[in-house]
């Protein structure tokens, strides 16, 4: 029961933000490999760390006339805004070197097109709010896919056992599931994270301010390494209330021209923290490696989409728009037992040739077992989930059957679907075989049968025979 | 015919604009410590009928919130200009988000000869997305000596000052 739920649950969240997602994930593609290619460029620096910002003011001072600031990009990059002999430039240097690198390209149209598409569908704060709440539903969508993965294998404990799945895009569809299920997870919070910390709702977290006296403590450029700083702001002139403003990634701070003493610090609060890692996870500018995960993850969402529709289109709207015709009447009641859809195409098949022969036939999922006032057999035909467990439609049959007991004597037969790789080949079948042959009022009509892989010559041999007993 | 005549002028015009002699504006603008996205900025010089002569700085990176520099917007609107690269942001992340309050930019801002010492103003139009416009959030004359003082902006500026000229 709740494993429909979870199913159901699942079905509905990714039909409601596929093409958001659809969306989210072509643009997200892009962005990562914009965000790799950036990376591999010669202006990217990796060693970020091990330079310290002193080193860095000292090179410029070889370079520039006036430097007016320094800023560190979430890529790596070392923009220098200042007066070279050329006049005022914007350039990124080597920080090592303080020589210039390459002039600052503008952000391509097409780039900012697809930045803009993926934060907010260009609908500004309410697009911003819908994409916040899609990756909110894809968070969750994330656990309810995962749920019904551990659920699918068996335990927590098997997930990196091998799949015994046959069909294409069920198994990559499970198997990406558990490889990408943490990446997507992280991106869908983050993305969360992003869009609903721009909405003020964490106005409340000011940040620390303290002040200083001139000399009471002085700043030591030699200690800050590049990769915690965000920018440097030069003093607007030599007036010694012009003092030099640093952005360290998790606090400012001002200090005087000439000897450097602290004037004054401000450290960030929580948000303005967890903000700057829910960037850096969910931009993969600064780290190639998450640009790389990132780029697959979104190429992994749109493949997710497309396996998601195949797989949906046989079992999850067969699982919501099921509700049957005339059960009072019919004389053949075929019960069936579906997890995956697979055994529910069977299921139709047969009742479309005993239909054809003009037999009132009708189907029923095994959980909507009920008074059939005119039956005079059931065919049952059911998989098997998991360890030896009911599909969804079918865990409440057990139930059903003890409280509806049918006042006719009924003939029946047990068909099982199932993969002979599994230990518990058919074993839910079994179980129905054996409940009935344990009732009175139950004959059977023709031999428990199992078929191996949905083997279709297997299955027509099997109806063959059994509408020869109708006949006979 | 027309876009010949249009090619036509755009070179007339890119020929006018190089030999135009320009003078050089150190800026240094505050902004104040309000909280959220980072803030737009254009920095216009207008004539004393109010009337767009050049902008010369854009601080923003995202084309689709210009518009909410309303005057500014309205102004490229007429002139055709709001396809024109030279007003999108040089430099992306310009205009981060303002958590800690009081970032401080430092601007060049070129301003032709033609235009300083004389009756135009410098305004400086600010927006931040849903939280507000100022068409004059700073709005001083352009010569000498008004610019050698510093101001207080009305919106999200806190505090401006100049060098001038910077040769």
């Amino acid at each position: 029961m709740i494993k429909g739920i979870w199913r159901s649950t699942h079905f509905l969240l990714a039909v409601s933000v596929s093409i958001f997602l659809i969306i989210a994930s072509v643009t997200g593609t892009f962005l990562g490999i914009e965000a790799i290619i950036d990376q591999s460029q010669k202006e990217a620096i990796s060693d970020l760390d091990k330079i310290s910002l002193k080193k860095t003011m000292d090179s410029l001072q070889n370079n520039f006339l006036e430097v007016y600031e320094i800023s560190v990009t979430e890529k790596n990059q070392v923009l220098v805004q200042g007066i070279t002999s050329k006049g005022f430039e914007t350039v990124f240097v080597n920080p090592n070197t303080g020589k210039k690198l390459d002039i600052v390209k503008p952000k391509t149209r097409l780039s900012n097109f697809m930045k803009n598409l993926h934060r907010s569908l260009f609908l500004k704060k309410t697009g911003r709010i819908l994409m916040g709440f899609i990756s909110f539903l894809t968070a969750m969508l994330v656990i309810t896919g995962f749920l019904l993965l551990i659920n699918r294998i068996g335990g927590v404990n098997k997930i990196f056992r091998p799949l015994k799945e046959k069909q294409f895009f069920r198994k990559s569809h499970i198997e990406l599931g558990r490889l990408f299920v943490i990446p997507i997870f992280f991106i869908a919070i983050s993305g969360f994270y992003l869009t609903t910390s721009r909405l003020d709702i964490f106005n409340s977290n000011k940040s620390t301010h303290y002040d200083y006296e001139a000399g009471e403590k002085y700043v030591d450029l030699d200690k800050f390494y590049l990769d915690k700083v965000k920018n440097v702001i030069y003093p607007f002139s030599s007036s010694e209330n012009d003092t030099y403003k640093i952005q360290l990634s998790n606090r400012s701070i001002t200090f005087q021209q000439g000897d450097n003493s602290l004037l004054s610090e401000n450290i960030h609060p929580t948000p303005f923290l967890i903000r700057a890692w829910a960037y850096w996870i969910h931009t993969g500018e600064s780290n190639i490696l998450i640009a790389v995960l990132l780029t697959l993850t979104s190429l992994t969402l749109i493949f997710f989409i497309i396996s998601g529709l195949f797989i949906s289109s046989k079992t999850s709207w067969a699982l919501f728009k099921f509700s049957n015709i005339d059960f009072n009447e019919a004389k053949i009641i075929i019960l069936y037992g579906s997890e995956t859809g697979n055994t529910f195409q069977f299921a139709k098949k047969l009742l479309k040739r005993l239909h054809q022969d003009g037999i009132k036939a009708t189907i029923c999922s095994l959980n909507k077992y009920n008074f059939f006032p005119k039956a005079q057999v059931f065919i049952f035909m059911t998989s098997t989930y998991g360890e030896g467990d009911a599909p969804s439609n079918a865990d409440q049959f057990a139930y059903k059957f003890k409280k509806y007991k049918q006042l006719k004597t009924i003939e029946y037969t047990v068909l099982g679907f199932g993969s002979k790789s599994y230990p518990k080949f058919c074993s839910f079948a079994e179980d129905i075989n054996s409940l009935l042959s344990q009732e009175d009022n139950y004959s059977e009509l023709y031999p428990f049968f199992k078929i191996n892989n949905q083997d279709a010559n297997e299955y027509l041999s099997w109806e063959k025979k059994l509408i020869s007993r109708f006949n006979s | 015919m027309k876009i010949l005549l249009n090619i036509l002028l755009i070179i007339l015009f890119l020929g006018y604009s190089k030999n135009e002699e320009m003078i050089s504006l150190k800026c240094m603008v505050e902004i104040t410590d309000y909280r959220g996205e980072g803030a737009y900025f254009s920095i216009s010089i207008i004539d004393d009928k109010d009337l767009y002569l050049k902008t010369v700085y854009v601080l923003g990176t995202d084309k689709t919130w210009f518009s909410e520099m309303k005057s500014f917007w309205k102004h490229l609107k007429i002139n055709d200009l709001y396809l024109d690269d030279e007003f999108y942001p040089l430099i992306e992340g310009i205009s981060g988000p303002t958590i800690s309050g009081g970032e401080t930019r430092i601007l060049q801002l070129k301003i032709p000869k033609l235009l300083y010492n004389k009756t135009n103003r410098l305004r400086f139009e600010t927006a931040v997305e849903d939280k507000g416009y100022y068409t004059d959030d700073i709005n001083v004359e352009l010569n000498n000596e008004s610019l050698s003082k510093s101001y207080q902006g009305n919106g999200f500026i806190r505090n401006i000052k100049f060098i001038l000229p910077v040769k």
